[in-house]
């Protein structure tokens, strides 16, 4: 035992460092690291899932067939969904959880690093191999991301290719939540008690409980997608004695939490920035931890919400419906903490701030639309319509996505030491808010007037807000280009001002990750912090 | 036991109850 502690002894100073040239990247057991490469993959998938959404507004721009073929638009909607699903959001809050999280609990590093790195590369490896099924014979998957049986089973050559990526994303997926509840569970600062944690911690640990139990269930759903096509089974198929439905009912089993999966961190974000910028504690933070993990109960109970047209038994479409509507509680819960917090504190609006402000008001518009779907007879109106599309992408975009570019505010200054260009941080959020609504808002109208979702085509009383809905989806889309430059202005030096450990006012006082240097060192709390923050509490 | 063991323990633990998932998720549908 002693001959390995002198050994490490030896070795001390050598471990202080990254290795050197891009070998860091790809051997790289450092949280910060991993981090960086998450949000980098994530922001790079965000602009490919992004010209799949473009090339989807370019073909509805007017009716008729314009520029793509609807089996390569069909193809768009079901890569467009899976990219920025898997691709982007996901490894996006991931990279997240992996700079902040141990800085956050005054943790050295990930418990499981070399898992850490293994994870990184399979989710690389995965959205490599989803993207090339769009180069092979028949086309990549085309029957939506929902990949629905018997519609999925026409797929061409893709299929096995499509079903092993979702595989490897889910491997990958299970071993990111592992690590992150590992490290929460095990490697808090002492005085770090549950009930002090950030509440975006506290929103990754009921995030990866979450995954764990569901990816497998995603997993087991494709695998028998897979015998089915290859190995002659019938889970699926009414003619050998299965039920396609039953595909639904495992599908939303794992759809449903997957969903709070991308919105509970989002929350957790949004808890984090609000106070700061509010300069008053979060309001009713263990309200906020109840309902959390209220809302993550919840969403195992609500999934054949999303299939109330297949023809339930009335009682269970009761049941369902009403299971949805208590989601609202929690949910509302949320909100009035985030407003509360704000309620008479010494507000500024830095873009964070703004991209927060943006998310309650949007979100909760998002909410209120799912609401109105969970009431089951008037579902039969919305479903599988615009109005559906409208719903998920206010939830998605100027909530989920809104507070991914909050996050890239708050903690590049931190990350990078140098502070981005407010100037053109405000222009990028006030073209986001604008045209995210012209964008999505119209979508509720084509839905409600019976416009279906999914289709190149459509009749010509939809033409007026399709257009309008396109100019929004290009404006939108062109001002993400925005933040690409502030992220690479800001880590090439930004407006040149060198930022504070503390970056802004007071953050000190709300989370640990304020009390290292901007930008951290390469190690950090190797000596657990002996002060524990609790302001936010 | 150290933190190290302990972080191993929770991984091994958190690997069973996905495993167990997955093999209960296709049992069930099996069973259909």
């Amino acid at each position: 035992m002693s001959a390995v502690v002198a050994e490490h002894d030896d070795h001390h100073e050598h471990d202080h460092g990254p290795a050197k040239g891009l070998l860091r990247w790809v051997i790289t057991t450092n949280h910060k690291d991993i981090g960086t490469l998450y949000l980098l993959f994530a922001l790079a998938m965000f602009f490919v899932g992004g010209t799949m959404a473009m090339i989807i507004r370019a073909e509805l721009f007017e009716p008729g067939m314009q520029f793509v073929n609807p089996q390569f638009f069909n193809s768009m909607t079901t890569m467009h969904a899976l990219v920025m699903v898997f691709g982007a959001v996901m490894p996006a809050f991931v990279g997240l959880a992996n700079w902040m999280i141990p800085m956050m609990i005054g943790a050295p590093d990930m418990a499981l690093p070399r898992m850490n790195n293994m994870s990184f590369w399979l989710l690389v490896a995965g959205v490599l191999l989803l993207a090339s099924t769009l180069f092979m014979e028949g086309g990549a998957p085309a029957g939506g991301w929902t990949l629905y049986p018997p519609l999925v089973l026409q797929t061409g050559k893709a299929l096995p290719f499509a079903i092993f990526s979702v595989h490897l994303l889910g491997i990958s997926s299970i071993m990111g939540a592992i690590n992150i509840i590992a490290t929460i569970f095990n490697m808090r600062a002492p005085g770090m008690t549950l009930m002090k944690m950030p509440m975006f911690v506290w929103t990754w640990l009921i995030t990866a409980f979450l995954l764990i139990a569901i990816m497998p269930v995603f997993a087991g759903a494709v695998t028998m997608l897979l015998t089915d096509k290859f190995f002659h089974t019938s889970f699926f198929d009414a003619a050998g004695g299965g039920d396609p439905v039953l595909y639904q009912h495992i599908f939303w089993f794992f759809g449903h939490p997957e969903v709070y999966v991308m919105i509970l961190p989002t929350f957790g974000v949004a808890s984090t920035i609000i106070p700061v910028f509010a300069r008053k504690p979060l309001f009713g933070y263990s309200s906020m931890v109840y309902a959390t993990a209220a809302i993550a109960f919840l969403s195992f109970i609500v999934w054949a919400h999303h299939m109330f047209t297949v023809g339930m038994p009335i009682a269970g479409e009761l049941y369902f419906m009403y299971a949805t509507m208590l989601i609202a509680i929690p949910t509302g819960v949320k909100v009035f903490n985030w407003t509360a917090t704000m309620w008479k504190g010494a507000m500024t609006f830095e873009t964070p701030m703004l991209f927060s402000i943006a998310f309650v008001v949007l979100f909760t518009m998002g909410g209120f639309t799912g609401l109105m779907m969970s009431v089951a007879p008037s579902d039969f109106q919305y479903h599988d319509t615009y109005f559906i599309v409208a719903h998920f992408h206010y939830t998605l975009v100027p909530a989920s996505v809104f507070i991914l570019m909050a996050a890239g505010y708050f903690w590049l200054p931190k990350w990078t030491g140098h502070m981005y260009d407010e100037r053109i941080g405000q222009l990028h959020f006030w073209l986001s808010v604008v045209s995210v609504n012209i964008l999505f808002f119209p979508q509720h109208f084509l839905g409600l007037a019976g416009m279906p979702r999914r289709i190149p085509d459509y009749a010509v009383q939809f033409a007026d807000w399709n257009m309008i809905s396109s100019i929004g989806g290009f404006i939108f889309g062109a001002s993400q280009l925005l933040f690409l430059y502030i992220v690479i202005d800001t880590i090439k030096g930004g407006t040149g001002e060198k930022v504070t450990d503390e970056v802004w006012e007071d953050a000190a006082k709300h989370s640990l990750e304020w009390t290292l240097p901007s930008p951290p060192p390469y190690h950090t709390f190797t000596t657990p912090p002996t002060v524990i923050p609790t302001e936010h509490i | 036991m150290n933190t190290k063991q302990k972080n191993i323990l929770t991984a091994v633990v958190l690997v069973a109850v996905a495993v167990i998932i997955y093999v209960f998720a296709v049992i069930r549908a099996v069973s259909q």
